[in-house]
Parts: structure tokens; C-alpha cells; sequence
């Protein structure tokens, strides 16, 4: 076990806390979903939303669909926020706290370079994984629970979707924790990325690098399947990344 | 004469284009206190590191137990860094429990002598130790493990004269039993008390490598006015 363990009890705090706010968020998602239609079938704000754009109002209309309010307020909401949330919280620390720190030398000599950087990789990804699991299967299980109709294949299209971006976007917070040494630095940047990703899914020209579109897509709604190009492509780089990382690590200077 | 450590035309380029150490070669024994002394910026720790493998060499070659210790540093060594920093919100004995999962040939029972020797509190939180009684157990973790060589980079550095002299004895003993002990340090009358050998840098160069003994011989002086002489700006020897 040697360095699984040590890199277990770091993380294990971290990874508890984001659970509890993933499946609580899960559950708090599914459990207001009728109090949220009754407060848009008021008459008063039914009066106020004559006022809104019509393709605004036909969505918001469209909210009393449980799958469509699924994809709307959890799935390509919520729960990719989170995602994203976790891979950040999970990578941001992994090499540069422990070089910021100094604590990289009781590690290294000890242990060598591959151990290091297997153990923290092997539990970051671990936690991203079931993490994101836990958060769409609680949704359909609490959605299961309070009779809510909710194709099962759905949830999972969006939920391992949303896994293989999470890795992605773990890969990409991993590679700036060793390249920049700097917590705050490694943070930064991430948001940055992740923000950049954002923006190229807003317009239609190069939405397909939307990583975010792919993960929360309407087109699940529509039948559209788990997309195996894009989980190729997405673990691909997400292995590519984290090679180009470890190479990096093995020819630093520490 | 087996050769715990072998350096052969050591040269380091940091990124930042400063060179640490200009072509600097000399062999540690197997089972000697060997010291690299310098002022500050001499190239002490690049040195230590090189010798770790911590860092890549821009050129030349070092064998360390008859590896090149980079990437990967070197399993039969033991290493307490200029900086004792360890994981600051965790208790003592967590740590420990956390090092025995990864160190090679660490041993608890070693440990916990050391850990009464040095009087250590178990159940504190490393963040609340001060800079000494962290210096003391990063020392109890490394002369924890069994291996053949100890690399310290000032290893009294904050301890009370009692403290440093459990340290030298242990340093000694350690050479008694077969093991290699290098060390960076300061502090020359350590050094004087407890060295076989020693080379001495400056601005990554070798300016001495020998004996304490033949240094103070061949200068006359003793050691503080020797190093004081070869160090100083404007000479060399």
C-alpha cells in the first residue's frame, strides 16, 4: 500500500466533504422540484413571464417535464459545476503544496518518482469517479424514491459522461499543480481553462470543444447515446495529459 | 576503498541560467562522516541533492551505492533536508505511522528510542512543534530507517547543545556500524569532532578535499582561520 495510504488519509477529508455537498445538492435538486413548478404556476408570475422572450418561457413551461427539469437544474447544471468543482479541489494541491511546502522530500528517494505520481493520480481520480457516480445515482435514486419518472438510461448517459470530463478536467488541474509549484497560481489557472472551455461551447462554431456542452447535453433528451468518439477522444487526452505531466515530473528539478 | 558516493565533473545550470556547481568531483568511502562545508551559495545543498538525485546534472556523472540516483533517488539512503518541513496539521505519531508505510527498512522500535532520547510528544500536532523539536523528529524519522546512507543537510540546526550532542553520538555510531553519513553544516567544531573527511566549496567550486587533520596541518591554523581563508573573497588555494 506504502504511498496509497498516505495519499488516502490526505485526500480523505477533501473527499468526504465534497461528497456530502454532491449528494445533498442531489438530493435537494429532486426533492424542490415541485415546489419550484407551483411557484412558476402562480398566477402572478405565470402574469410576469408574458414578459420574458418567448424561447425563455417555453423552457421554464417545460420544467414540470421531470426529465427535462432533470437536464435543466441538475444535469447540465448543478452537477457539472460540481464536476468541474472537483476536479479543481482534487488537483490543485497534488504536486504544488507538497513542492510550496518542502514536504516533497520526505516523499522522494523514499519512493520513486513513478510511486509518487501514481499514488496521487490513482486517488484523485478514484475520488472525481465516485463522486460524479454518486451524485447522478442518488439523483435517480431519490427521484426513483419520490415516484418522479426518470429514464434510467438517461441519467446514466449524462452521469458517465460527466465522469469522463471530470477526468479530463482533473488531468488539466493536475498538469498545472506541477508546472506552476503554486497553489493559488494552480487554482487560477484551472478557472481559466475551465472558463475558456465554457466560452467555446457558447458559440456554434466551435461548440464541439464545448467540453461542458458534451457533458450536460439537451441531446440526451432527444436519444442521443453516451458518444464513444468523445470518451475515446476525452480519455485519450486525459491520458496524454497526465504522461506529459508525469515527464515532466520525472526530469524536474526538486 | 569502496566508494559510497562518486562524483566525477559535476556541473549545475539552473533554469534561472546561475550555475550551482562547476565541475566539482570527489568520492565518499563507504562508512566515513563525510561534510561539504561552503558559505552560503557555495553549493552545499546542490551538492546533497545531486547526490539524492533531487536535481538532474547538467554534466558530468555521480554514482551514488553504485546508481545514478536520477530520477528516481536512491532507496538504500536516508534524507533530512535543510528545511525540516513536514505535513503541519497531523499529529506526531500519524506522521510516523505515515512514513513506516513508505520508508524502506523503517523501524518502530528504532523510532521510539529515539523519540525518548529526544523527547519527543507523540500526540502533538507537527504544526505546534517548535523549529528545534521539528528538527528532531525529522532526525528520529531518518535514523528510523535502516539503510547505508544518511544524507543531512544541517542536522543541529535549532538544537539546544544537549540535542546536538545525542545527534553527533548518533552520527558516530551510525559510522561504526558500516553506515556513510554526509552532512552540511555550519558549524565547524561538529565538523572538527565528528568528520573524517570533508571537501569545502565555493561559488560551486572545490577549493579543499581531505582530512580535517590535513588541512590544519597544511595551513597551521585551526579549522575556523583555515576555512575562513580558503572561502574569502579574492583567494583561492
Amino acid at each position: 500500500m506504502s504511498l496509497y495510504k498516505k495519499e488516502l488519509i490526505f485526500i480523505k477529508t477533501r473527499w468526504i466533504v465534497m461528497l456530502i455537498i454532491m449528494i445533498g445538492l442531489a438530493i435537494l435538486t429532486v426533492s424542490i422540484k415541485d415546489t419550484l413548478v407551483n411557484l412558476i404556476n402562480m398566477p402572478a408570475v405565470q402574469e410576469q413571464l408574458k414578459n420574458i422572450p418567448k424561447g425563455l418561457q417555453s423552457q421554464i413551461q417545460k420544467i414540470s417535464n421531470f426529465s427535462y427539469y432533470s437536464y435543466s437544474q441538475w444535469f447540465d447544471k448543478t452537477f457539472i459545476e460540481i464536476a468541474a468543482v472537483l476536479a479543481i479541489i482534487f488537483s490543485f494541491s497534488a504536486f504544488s503544496k507538497e513542492i510550496e511546502d518542502r514536504t516533497i522530500y520526505i516523499l522522494h528517494g523514499r519512493s520513486t518518482r513513478l510511486e509518487i505520481f501514481s499514488a496521487k493520480i490513482f486517488w484523485g481520480i478514484i475520488a472525481c469517479v465516485i463522486s460524479v457516480l454518486a451524485g447522478g445515482l442518488v439523483y435517480l435514486a431519490v427521484a426513483d424514491m419520490l415516484k418522479y419518472s426518470l429514464p434510467v438510461s438517461q441519467t446514466m448517459i449524462w452521469t458517465v459522461r460527466t465522469v469522463f470530463g471530470t477526468i479530463f478536467l482533473y488531468s488539466i488541474g493536475v498538469f498545472f499543480s506541477l508546472i506552476l509549484k503554486d497553489q493559488v497560481r494552480a487554482i487560477l489557472a484551472d478557472l481559466a481553462v475551465f472558463v475558456g472551455i465554457y466560452v467555446l461551447g457558447i458559440f456554434a462554431q466551435t461548440r464541439f470543444l464545448g467540453l461542458f456542452d458534451y457533458m450536460g447535453s439537451i441531446d440526451v433528451l432527444r436519444g442521443s447515446g453516451v458518444g464513444v468518439i468523445q470518451i475515446v477522444i476525452l480519455s485519450l487526452l486525459s491520458f496524454l495529459l497526465l504522461g506529459f505531466t508525469y515527464f515532466k515530473f520525472k526530469n524536474m528539478d526538486i | 576503498m569502496e566508494k559510497a558516493v562518486e562524483i566525477y565533473k559535476l556541473t549545475k545550470v539552473y533554469d534561472n541560467k546561475v550555475k550551482a556547481l562547476d565541475e566539482i568531483s570527489f568520492v565518499i568511502p563507504f562508512g566515513s562522516i563525510f561534510a561539504i562545508l561552503g558559505p552560503n551559495g557555495a553549493g552545499k545543498t546542490t551538492t546533497l541533492k545531486s547526490i539524492l538525485g533531487l536535481i538532474k546534472p547538467t554534466s558530468g556523472k555521480v554514482t551514488t551505492l553504485g546508481i545514478e540516483p536520477f530520477p528516481d533517488g536512491v532507496k538504500g539512503a536516508s534524507f533530512v533536508p535543510e528545511e525540516k518541513e513536514m505535513y503541519q496539521w497531523i499529529t506526531v505519531s500519524k506522521m510516523v505511522d505515515i512514513f513506516s508505510s513508505f520508508a524502506p527498512n523503517f523501524s518502530i522500535d528504532k523510532f521510539k528510542k529515539f523519540a525518548d532520547k529526544f523527547e519527543l510528544t507523540m500526540d502533538r500536532k507537527i504544526g505546534e512543534l517548535s523549529q528545534g523539536n521539528r528538527t528532531k523528529l525529522y532526525m528520529s524519522l531518518a535514523f528510523s530507517q535502516n539503510v547505508s546512507l544518511y544524507v543531512l543537510d544541517e542536522p543541529t540546526w535549532g538544537l539546544d547543545p544537549v540535542m546536538r550532542k545525542h545527534v553527533l553520538d548518533t552520527i558516530r555510531e551510525m559510522a561504526i556500524d558500516g553506515k556513510t553519513v554526509i552532512y552540511s553544516s555550519h558549524i565547524l567544531s561538529e565538523v572538527e569532532e565528528v568528520c573524517d573527511g570533508m571537501v569545502i566549496l565555493k561559488s560551486g567550486k572545490i577549493v579543499y578535499t581531505g582530512t580535517v587533520d590535513d588541512l590544519k596541518d597544511k595551513t597551521g591554523n585551526d579549522l575556523s582561520d583555515a576555512f575562513i581563508n580558503l572561502t574569502k573573497d579574492g583567494e583561492k588555494k
